[in-house]
């Protein structure tokens, strides 16, 4: 060892060398991370890139001892500033958690108690290492929330997760971590399934702290986002790393076809979507000045959306854009038929679709509700566990009152690309590309002229996310459907929509053809959701400069 | 911790609720009042051979006839119904046929007895519960606590109580084996009601504690350093008390009917008892205000069950409303 690499070695926070991760199974040791080493100092930070499965959170797991109880970690070297981390008693390393180590995990929502409120979880914080007394530690945690940023702390403290706004609930979560000022944080996918606007407050925060000194170690799939914050990036692939670098270096010229091809599957980094030719004189569903109205947790009435009108032309694609809470679900479900509006109409190929009106009934729509399917962003939740896939396609075939045979299911697993073997599996079995593939099949077996698709691939890797728009987008052009696509994310909609509505506390504040709307945006709320986008998505060579929005 | 709990209660929708709660209890009375009534007049016998001092007596048919009038048994039975419900509504139970006694200074001098077994065997159930839930940690250990629980939730309390009576009671002399006096007495019936509750307990609740265990958020808890006991705890068990305390809301009735026989095997005085007897005997006032004491227990039981759902569970202020 030369003298350099000691002096980097003495000031590191984290020192990572020939780390691997094993887990037993009744086939032998299967190694999930493979030899990883990378250095980690004060104000640094360190990112580990992959798609799931790729070991990057099991990897970050075993540096808090968390990795599982008959986790297998070995290394060359594993050192937490002068502590060495290896065959730590689990007593050590309760003692280390919380004060050397934090960690901050995807959704605030989850990731702190929900019965709890948010003053007790951090001081839970406090008191797991016996800090302070009752009374002082009330304090730190009102003095923690307002070095967050949280506006008025007092009342904050006493509220639980559902009662913040996701930005909030998500400082929370990083002033848990933090609460005891360890000199390493662990970010396990912070902004992964968020509002762009959340994610901004999310990556501002994670820049203070940077630059107040705290060594950050970052898990990703998404490396726009990681392109914003990190010095150093290892690229995971199976458990192995592909590539590793300087951030920028990495970003601007990968070598590994592996890093280029997560760097192509960032939807903001792939062209917008051609425009389309004109749209044809009469829309194929029309929903018009739609509203609904329903009480609060308060008792009083609230509007869920009002005064909603939208056009849904034959084979293009209309975008519905807004932030958790504007409305979107509530209108797509009334455009569904799932539920009445208080006011409004929609016309679905000519006919009354929905209204308040009490001639409209389930039984009326049922002749028209083949010619609409929808897709959800989490498609396990809609599948029958115990069904097999044929059984899903079969259903969804028969219910369309189509005759089912081997080979309609084999036609639709080909229309969405799955091999003809995948008919025996059951969803769990599948990976998330490839159910919300057979949700896709499900869709179209009633070949339906719309397709309601809410959040389709938010939950989604980003690889897979591109690999899922390009089916959707294959889909409309051989089968000429018409997509209302539900989303937060701006590359998606940029990438698939033709038409864009933006929808803001209800009410739709902005609308027209994509490339109009996202180029020149007119209202500010939408240059808002552009910006916040466009923050997190910047290419890595200005990622040191950083503007972000508070809202 | 209060000072970061603390919360604030609307209070017009407070006084719906109870409002509500009020006119739902008033039905369920009546409904207990009149199925109390419609069962008694269905059934065989005649409530007369009571008032005059059960089978062993032969009255002359004038003293029958006699009796009949005074209790206004002659009258239509619609008249009877009428009668029956403005004299409970009035706050009048009645006077029981077979104790020559105020149905309410029966009830006053037994409820008591039963109340506070229900009482201790419902805590006693939830202590071994959470202490089964709560301390088997590991894959042997909670595959051996899963096992026992379901044991114990199949075995039938009577038989139970038999057993204790005979190993604790009368062999080894541990516990009285009969009687009201002292808490000493009260182990036993408990624990024959206890043990097979706390085992239906710990299996509605294990489920929601283990799936609870793998969410996100305990692995928050055991990254701040959060003992592992404290986890357990104070986070997953909080997760796996809702379906507890639906439970046990249905296990207060079920306690009840359960100790019937619990005291009829301890010799314990009770309401149980009394039912028995009460319905033995066609002692119509006795019965029906047995029936309205065990259904305003039920629903007690009912509006604890919903206030402790939303103190575990604040979230559900909103939607229970």
């Amino acid at each position: 060892m030369n003298a350099i690499s000691d002096i980097g070695r003495q000031d590191a926070v984290l020192h990572v060398d020939g780390l691997s991760v094993a887990f037993p199974t009744p086939q032998g040791l299967h190694t999930v991370a493979r030899d990883i080493s990378f250095t980690l100092r004060p104000g640094q930070v360190v990112a580990l890139v992959g798609e799931s499965g790729s070991g990057k959170s099991v990897t970050a797991r075993s540096l808090i001892g968390l990795a599982g109880a008959n986790a297998g970690i070995s290394a060359r070297r594993l050192t937490l500033g002068t502590r060495n981390l290896l065959n730590l008693a689990p007593s050590d390393w309760r003692s280390l958690r919380g004060r050397e180590i934090g960690m901050v995990l995807q959704d605030a929502l989850v990731a702190l108690d929900p019965l709890r409120t948010i003053g007790q979880e951090i001081a839970e914080a406090l008191s797991a290492h016996r800090w302070g007394n009752r009374r002082s530690r009330i304090q730190r945690v009102h003095d923690l929330l307002k070095e967050a940023g949280m506006p008025d702390p007092a009342l904050r403290a006493r509220q639980r997760p559902h009662e913040l706004s996701g930005g909030q609930r998500q400082r929370a979560l990083i002033a848990n971590a933090l609460a005891l000022s360890p000199p390493l944080l662990i970010a396990d996918e912070p902004t992964t399934a968020l509002d762009p606007t959340v994610q901004t407050q999310v990556l501002d925060r994670l820049l203070t702290l940077r630059r107040n000194g705290i060594g950050i170690l970052l898990i990703s799939h998404d490396l726009g986002f990681v392109a914003r914050l990190a010095d150093h990036i290892l690229v995971l692939q199976h458990g192995n790393v592909v590539e590793q670098g300087n951030a920028a270096r990495l970003l601007n010229a990968p070598s590994h076809p592996y890093t280029r091809a997560l760097l192509e599957a960032d939807p903001l980094r792939r062209p917008a979507r051609a425009i389309q030719p004109a749209r044809t004189a009469s829309p194929l569903l029309s929903a018009r000045n739609l509203s609904v109205r329903r009480p609060g947790p308060d008792g009083m009435l609230r509007d869920l959306v009002s005064s909603v009108s939208l056009d849904l032309h034959p084979g293009r694609t209309l975008g519905l854009i807004g932030e958790s809470g504007s409305g979107k679900t509530t209108t797509s479900r009334i455009i569904t038929g799932l539920m009445r509006p208080d006011q409004g109409s929609v016309i679905f190929k000519g006919q009354a679709w929905n209204g308040p009106e009490r001639s409209i009934t389930e039984r009326s729509r049922r002749p028209l509700r083949r010619h609409m399917a929808m897709i959800y962003q989490d498609p396990l939740g809609s599948f029958d566990p115990r069904w097999t896939v044929h059984d899903i396609l079969a259903d969804a075939v028969e219910a369309a009152g189509r005759p089912v045979t081997g080979e309609t299911v084999t036609a639709l697993l080909d229309h969405v690309r799955l091999s003809a073997a995948i008919a025996g599996r059951r969803p769990r079995t599948l990976s998330g590309g490839q159910r919300q593939r057979v949700a896709i099949a499900r869709a179209i077996a009633s070949d339906p002229s719309v397709i309601v698709c809410d959040e389709p691939v938010s939950a989604l890797d980003l690889s897979v996310q591109a690999q899922i728009l390009d089916l959707l987008d294959a889909l409309q052009r051989e089968l000429g459907i018409a997509y209302l696509l539900i989303s937060h994310d701006m590359g998606v909609i940029r990438r698939m929509c033709d038409d864009v509505a933006v929808m803001q506390a209800g009410r739709i504040v902005e609308q027209g053809p994509a490339e109009i709307v996202l180029r020149t945006p007119s209202h500010p709320f939408t240059r808002a959701l552009l910006e916040a986008a466009h923050a997190l998505s910047a290419p890595a060579d200005s990622h040191h400069i950083v503007e972000t929005r508070a809202i | 911790m209060t000072a970061l709990s603390r919360r604030t209660w609307p209070f017009g929708l407070i006084a719906r609720k109870i409002a509500r709660r009020l006119a739902n209890a008033v039905l369920v009375l009546l409904a207990a009042a009149s199925l109390a009534f419609a069962a008694l007049h269905l059934t065989p016998g005649d409530p007369v051979t009571a008032i005059l001092g059960g089978g062993t007596q032969t009255p002359s048919p004038e003293t029958i006839a006699a009796a009949r009038h005074e209790y206004g048994l002659d009258r239509p039975i619609s008249v009877q119904f009428g009668l029956y419900i403005a004299r409970l509504a009035s706050g009048n139970l009645g006077q029981s046929f077979s104790q020559h006694m105020p149905v309410a200074d029966v009830l006053r001098a037994q409820g008591p007895a039963t109340l506070a077994l229900m009482a201790s065997a419902l805590l006693t159930a939830w202590l071994l519960a959470v202490l089964s839930i709560v301390f088997a940690v590991g894959r042997r250990t909670t595959a051996f606590a899963r096992t026992t629980e379901t044991f114990f939730a199949g075995l039938p309390q009577f038989w139970l109580a038999i057993l204790l009576l005979w190993a604790l009671g009368f062999e080894l002399q541990i516990f009285p084996p009969a009687g009201n006096r002292g808490l000493r007495s009260l182990v036993l019936p408990t624990l024959s009601l206890a043990i097979p509750l706390g085992g239906f307990l710990a299996r509605v609740m294990r489920d929601s504690f283990d799936l609870a265990l793998h969410e996100p958020f305990i692995l928050t808890a055991r990254a701040r350093g959060t003992p592992e006991w404290l986890i357990r705890l104070r986070h997953a068990l909080r997760h796996a008390l809702l379906p507890g305390i639906s439970l046990s809301a249905w296990a207060v009735g079920a306690l009840v009917g359960n100790g019937v026989v619990i005291e009829m095997i301890f010799s314990r005085r009770g309401i149980g008892r009394e039912l028995f007897l009460a319905v033995m005997t066609h002692d119509m006032p006795l019965v029906s205000g047995i029936i309205l004491f065990i259904a305003l227990v039920y629903i007690l039981a009912g509006i604890a069950t919903d206030a402790l759902y939303v103190v575990v569970d604040p979230r559900l202020k909103a939607t229970r409303s």
